[in-house]
């Protein structure tokens, strides 16, 4: 069973959370081409390789990113939203 | 009764207790055992080794390791099938039977189908009884019923089981020597150990092989060691524990006193040991033969000499040391056939020269043969030329027992699953342990560093017979030529020689064959062995039961304040998530559920409708927020007033609904559905985690109870309940809401109509709830259930989400483009509405009523059919006692979708149905009824 | 239909009949019926006690914190620790802003309703209350062995050495979710508040390993 670290409630099993897709902010609703409004409702990128998702920890309802290799299926680093900035630039690790 | 013969004086024997004999019965007869015996050793003790019949051929079988390791020991007893007859205790009275017998064990007619083995190569099943199409169905239970285990006790009830959760700094698994070590080296740094070991007292090897020809020194180690970790607080010893699986960041499932523990670690530790290999030669498998360690197991913990005249084969040292323990024990050893060429060196080998054994250098055994008996009677020797046997006929040896070490297998299995590889050292001719991953290490013999002399390892310990029953893999009665043949079909691919020949897929899991089979893979497809590799390592290592992984089951399941009430009027409950809701109430369903539609609709019921999703929305942004997550436009509405409230996704699909109230500016009480509510609950905190709106969303579903009094009498049965409460239609108009006390009771009400009628929803406190249903019904108000109420929705024309829509349904799809508002800035399906609706509506949701006099209505996803043609589903489709026929809603192409259009719904069994598209609301449709 | 026999409470456990059915001897405060003991209580070393119809209120929202240190509150540093009050009420950080407070055992503690007053009068900024007294039930786990018995079926460990007394955990209990604190008072206690709706489910899981351990459900006596 996997550790997930909740930046609210610290490391759990990762059975304590759901999976809330990758992360993508969404376009500008009514400015974006239609390329890119389809492109961010229905093509998640799925790499190989570095991540960005959306989690939640159930019990608390509380949503973070977590930034995820899906090589190897290491979680490199938990974060709220708003710290999203600080990882932006590394996520080629 | 079978008297067992007497055992060795102590110190052999640690196990057992010489004053407590235990009686059980085995393949009918009684045997007598010792308290410390496990069954295979208390059969041993009666001079006996057959304890089974193998699985293709039915030959006869006993132990191989005397340690839980093969599946030659698994017998029969009732609750507990296959049970390992070399690890389960001996105890009073116990029924053990044998398994995969046909007659009985010591005359089993299956045997004669070793004589047919050539025709029954690996993969014969496949190619047999499969073609024609559908025969299998009627092989497999003969087939089934000659290869079976044990029978299966289907009236059997597991007992309770729970499941534990343990939490350590490191988890040391095997409490041998190096296991031992490595704990109180942890708990030196102050670590919280848990050591675990599957036999029932600690010191794993030291408690039975030899280290010195004295053989004094393991046993003195073993006691020093376990006096060491019983005296350290921090580690916490487990005896008679099973890890049987690694799983990520050192989280390890360990069988403990049949329950399933789930052990969470920071560090792991293997310290595994290693598994012994057998020789591979002809009848390699006849009772009596079994592995060195299996005889020193049998003499240390039981105190039983394993024959009278012992044959050793050995590919290393180990048969050695066994030889000085046979010798101890006064059993005659033959001669020692050693493998290798050069003789072997080491206190231990030194000390059977010494005791003047004959050691037959640069020789194997050739073939086994049985007595009558089925036990092993005398072994053919031959000299090696090379790697390969003697031409020449060889000398014959009387024995009972034939003791072999065909070299050594790191136990492997838990290492691999966490991600390492098996690499082979070609100059020692065994596999090491390597790339381990972060926080696991390997230590002592499992690692390739006991301590103890092994001498070099004979590479190639198999040795192939031009009439076969060589066995390389015991489980699945597999001779080198089924491997070998596998690779000439053209799986030569280590995993494909498993899939096709099913090596390694028995109880023991490639113990004993893995190795042999890398070898003999690794020759035929001209390959080395460190290439050819071992197939992957998957837990459980061992075997688990279902019941254990299973534990005690955790349904949770939801009720209202007002549960008991519904039951003491006789509800019958339905399911909605976890929720148990009154489906209707009386003894007959249609009677019941008709009586109350027409108490609605002419009179007044109560609904229980606290499962109901509630959500409060709070903030200066709270309109916005609402704005954004729902197609309508919430910012003008006004206080004290309720709005329909319809929720998209970002593909523009309908994914819930609900009513938002608006109680202050910055305050909306928002329902959702049922099911639904968590998830939406949870959309909105993610959406609004990147919008940062100044709003705070709560989920208050449990919060409150509520019901729904519906009926024409509805305003009179709310005004005795509320006397100070003006409900005039003026005071509080349709889709009002209001904050008052209901009998006594803080509470919110809004009138809305879901079921058509002139209706209140009132909520209060979920600790009022009881109260509140107490009041309403002791005003001679009845009940009314679900089923009923889907009939009354349904014949107002008002969806389900989820049972009328599914994950294409759009507003517009389901009639509902009033519900979308187009002068707001944005909602989040906003974008893809547009682009769909240039696009125009695909499908429409429509009503549909019948002619009447059917005798089977249409059900939920029956299709409509044009010819043969789907253009459309049922989604709902009820009686209506109301208007006297079946009505439903269906989603038919626009071409249909017209009212007065007649279309054909298809019947489950092919039946066609007549049915004409109608406007909706079927009933009242001018909503004159909800709405005085 | 209606309980004629039973006394005339507006509040009423989701437990309530189970109590009744257990012959509870009940207390009368107010509206609402608090359990003092079974008949066959006999002080046991593990305890399960329903505290479901006591005092507690919740509060959330960015300004909460702000407004509960104006009024002198003395507030957990962190989330997911809980702080005792002067009155025996028990303050509970569940996030950033989410506090909730719990009364003490005799719930004879003015913080609760003091709180909710002022917080209607008031109408602090950005400070919302939440109705915790009703979507949350409230039960305790008293004794000894209470972690070890929670090690079947919660996947945290609350072992005291690892989960000090006023740690908070938010997790799943029985796979329904749960908040647990741990408040020791007359040795290891844990309080667990689960949604209302599941308390029933929860109670009987509970009560059977508290029965697996010797234990018993008790009324509030035994824990005062």
């Amino acid at each position: 069973m996997k550790i997930l670290n909740c930046p609210l409630n610290g490391p759990r099993n990762i059975s304590e959370f759901t999976y809330g897709g990758e992360y993508h902010p969404m376009p500008d609703s009514m400015g974006s081409s239609q390329e890119a409004w389809v492109e961010y409702v229905f093509f998640p990128e799925n790499p190989a390789g570095m991540v960005t998702e959306w989690w939640m920890h159930t019990a608390t309802a509380f949503w973070f990113l977590a930034d995820r290799n899906t090589i190897t299926d290491e979680i490199l680093r938990t974060y709220r939203l708003q710290d999203a900035g600080k990882y932006a630039h590394d996520k080629d690790v | 009764m079978i008297k067992m013969s007497e055992r060795l004086p102590a110190p052999w024997g640690t196990r057992i207790d010489r004053e407590r004999t235990v009686e059980f019965s085995f393949a009918g007869r009684t045997y007598q055992g010792l308290h410390g015996d496990s069954i295979a050793s208390a059969v041993a003790a009666n001079g006996s080794y057959l304890l089974s019949r193998s699985f293709k051929y039915h030959r006869p079988r006993g132990p191989l390791s005397f340690a839980g390791q093969d599946a030659n020991t698994l017998v029969h007893i009732p609750g507990k099938p296959n049970s390992l007859a070399d690890l389960e205790p001996a105890t009073d009275g116990m029924q053990v039977q044998p398994i995969n017998v046909l007659g009985s064990l010591q005359r089993d007619w299956g045997s004669a189908l070793g004589l047919f083995s050539r025709f029954l190569p690996v993969g014969f099943y496949y190619k047999a009884f499969f073609k024609p199409r559908g025969i299998w169905e009627y092989w497999a239970p003969i087939i089934r019923r000659m290869a079976g285990l044990s029978p299966l006790d289907l009236s059997y009830r597991e007992p309770r089981t729970d499941k534990f959760y343990g939490f350590f700094d490191v988890v040391v698994i095997g409490a041998g020597r190096a296991g031992m070590e490595a704990a109180l080296d942890a708990a030196r740094q102050g670590e919280r150990i848990l050591l675990l070991d599957q036999n029932p007292e600690p010191g794993g090897s030291l408690n039975y092989s030899r280290r010195d020809a004295a053989g004094l020194a393991a046993r003195e180690l073993a006691q020093q060691l376990a006096a060491q970790v019983a005296a350290e607080p921090g580690i916490e010893l487990l005896t008679g524990a099973t890890c049987t699986g690694w799983f990520a960041d050192h989280w390890l499932s360990v069988i403990y006193r049949s329950q399933l523990h789930k052990i969470r670690t920071g560090r792991t530790v293997l310290a595994v040991g290693t598994l012994q290999q057998p020789v591979i030669f002809r009848n390699n498998d006849l009772p009596g033969i079994m592995l060195c360690s299996a005889a020193q197991r049998l003499l240390h913990y039981y105190g039983i000499a394993p024959g009278q005249r012992a044959v050793i084969v050995t590919a290393d040292n180990e048969g050695y040391a066994c030889a000085l323990d046979l010798l101890d024990a006064g059993v005659q050893v033959e001669a020692l056939v050693d493998l290798r060429e050069q003789p072997a060196t080491g206190e231990v080998a030194t000390e059977v020269q010494r005791r003047q054994v004959r050691v037959l250098q640069g020789q194997t055994v050739w073939e086994a043969q049985a007595d009558s008996s089925h036990r092993i009677a005398q072994v053919e020797v031959r000299p090696l030329v090379g790697e390969s046997v003697s031409q020449h006929a060889g000398e014959t040896l009387r024995c009972d027992v034939l003791c072999m070490s065909g070299g050594q297998m790191p136990a492997w299995q838990l290492a691999c699953m966490a991600g390492a590889k098996l690499e082979y050292q070609e100059d020692q001719a065994r596999f090491q342990l390597t790339q381990l991953p972060d926080g696991m290490q390997v230590s002592g013999s499992a690692a390739n560093a006991s301590g103890k002399d092994w001498g070099a390892t004979h590479p190639w310990p198999i040795f192939p017979h031009p009439r076969g029953k060589e066995f390389v893999d015991f489980d699945e009665d597999l001779q080198i030529d089924d491997i070998v043949n596998a690779t000439r079909e053209g799986y030569d691919h280590i995993q494909l020689v498993k899939r096709f020949s099913t090596v390694g897929m028995g109880p023991s899991q490639g113990r004993h064959s893995a190795l042999a089979t890398a070898r003999l893979v690794a020759r035929a497809t001209h390959r080395s062995i460190a290439e050819t590799g071992i197939t992957t390592a998957r837990p459980p290592a061992s075997a688990e039961t279902l019941g254990q992984l299973a534990g005690r089951r955790f349904y949770p399941t939801r009720y209202s304040n007002m549960h008991q009430r519904h039951i003491a009027a006789g509800a019958t409950l339905l399911q909605a998530g976890a929720w148990y809701r009154p489906a209707y109430y009386g003894p007959e369903r249609e009677t019941a559920i008709n009586a109350e539609i027409t108490n609605v609709r002419n009179n007044a019921g109560v609904i229980d409708v606290s499962t109901l999703g509630g959500l409060e929305i709070r903030g200066a942004d709270a309109a916005e927020f609402l704005n954004r997550i729902y197609t309508f436009a919430f910012v003008k509405q006004e206080v004290g007033r309720c709005r329909y409230a319809l929720m998209t996704n970002e593909a523009g699909v309908v994914i819930d609904d609900g009513v938002a109230c608006r109680l202050a500016v910055d305050h909306y009480y928002v329902t959702a559905t049922t099911t639904g509510v968590d998830r939406v609950f949870q959309t909105m905190l993610k959406w609004n985690t990147q919008w940062q709106l100044d709003v705070d969303i709560a989920n208050v579903t449990t919060a409150w109870a509520a019901v729904n009094i519906a009926g024409p009498r509805s305003r009179d049965i709310l005004a005795q309940l509320c006397p100070e409460l003006p409900l005039e239609q003026e005071a509080f108009p349709y889709m009002g809401a209001r904050v008052a006390q209901v009998a006594g009771i803080p509470a919110r009400i809004l009138r809305v109509g879901f079921v058509g009628e002139l209706g209140y929803e009132i909520h209060v406190p979920q600790h009022c709830g009881e109260a509140l249903w107490d009041a309403i019904t002791d005003l001679g108000v009845s009940p009314f259930g679900v089923e009923a109420q889907r009939v009354l929705r349904l014949e107002k024309g008002h969806v389900i989400i989820g049972q009328d829509t599914d994950a294409m349904s759009t507003p517009q799809q389901i009639q509902m483009g009033w519900a979308v508002s187009r002068k707001k800035a944005f909602f989040v399906g906003d974008r893809s509405l547009r682009e769909l609706e240039a696009q125009g509506v695909g499908r429409c949701l429509v009503g549909f009523v019948l002619p009447g006099g059917e005798s089977q209505l249409p059900a939920e996803s029956h299709l409509v059919v044009n010819g043969e043609q789907m253009v459309g589903r049922v989604t709902s489709c009820a009686y209506s006692p109301t208007l006297q026929r079946g009505i439903g809603l269906a989603y038919v192409s626009p071409a249909l979708a017209e009212p007065g259009t007649s279309i054909t719904i298809k019947l489950t069994g092919g039946e066609r149905l007549n049915a004409q598209v109608v406007n909706t609301p079927f009933y009242d449709a001018d909503n004159n009824r909800q709405d005085i | 239909m209606s309980s004629e026999s039973s006394p005339p409470v507006l509040r009423r456990s989701q437990l309530y009949h189970w109590h009744q059915q257990q012959g509870a001897a009940f207390a009368m405060t107010g509206s609402t019926l608090r359990v003092l003991r079974y008949p066959d209580e006999q002080a046991p070393a593990l305890s399960l006690t329903d505290l479901s119809t006591h005092p507690r209120v919740g509060f959330k929202g960015v300004g909460t914190r702000q407004w509960l240190r104006q009024l002198a509150i003395d507030m957990p540093q962190t989330p997911n620790c809980a702080a005792r009050q002067p009155d025996g009420s028990l303050l509970a950080r569940l996030s950033e802003h989410e506090h909730l407070l719990l009364d003490n055992l005799a719930a004879d503690a003015p913080l609760p309703a003091e709180l909710l007053r002022r917080w209607e009068l008031e109408q602090p900024s950005q400070c919302y209350a939440l109705p915790r007294a009703d979507s949350h039930s409230w039960m305790i786990l008293a004794g000894a062995d209470a972690a070890a018995m929670m090690s079947s079926l919660c996947a945290v460990d609350l072992r005291p050495q690892q989960f000090a007394d006023g740690s908070i955990a938010q997790t799943s209990v029985a796979r329904t979710n749960t908040i647990v604190i741990r408040d020791d008072n007359h040795g290891l206690r844990y309080h667990l508040l689960c949604d209302a709706s599941t308390a029933l489910y929860l109670w009987n899981i509970l009560l059977e390993s508290v029965t697996a351990f010797g234990g018993q459900a008790t009324g509030l006596e035994h824990l005062l």
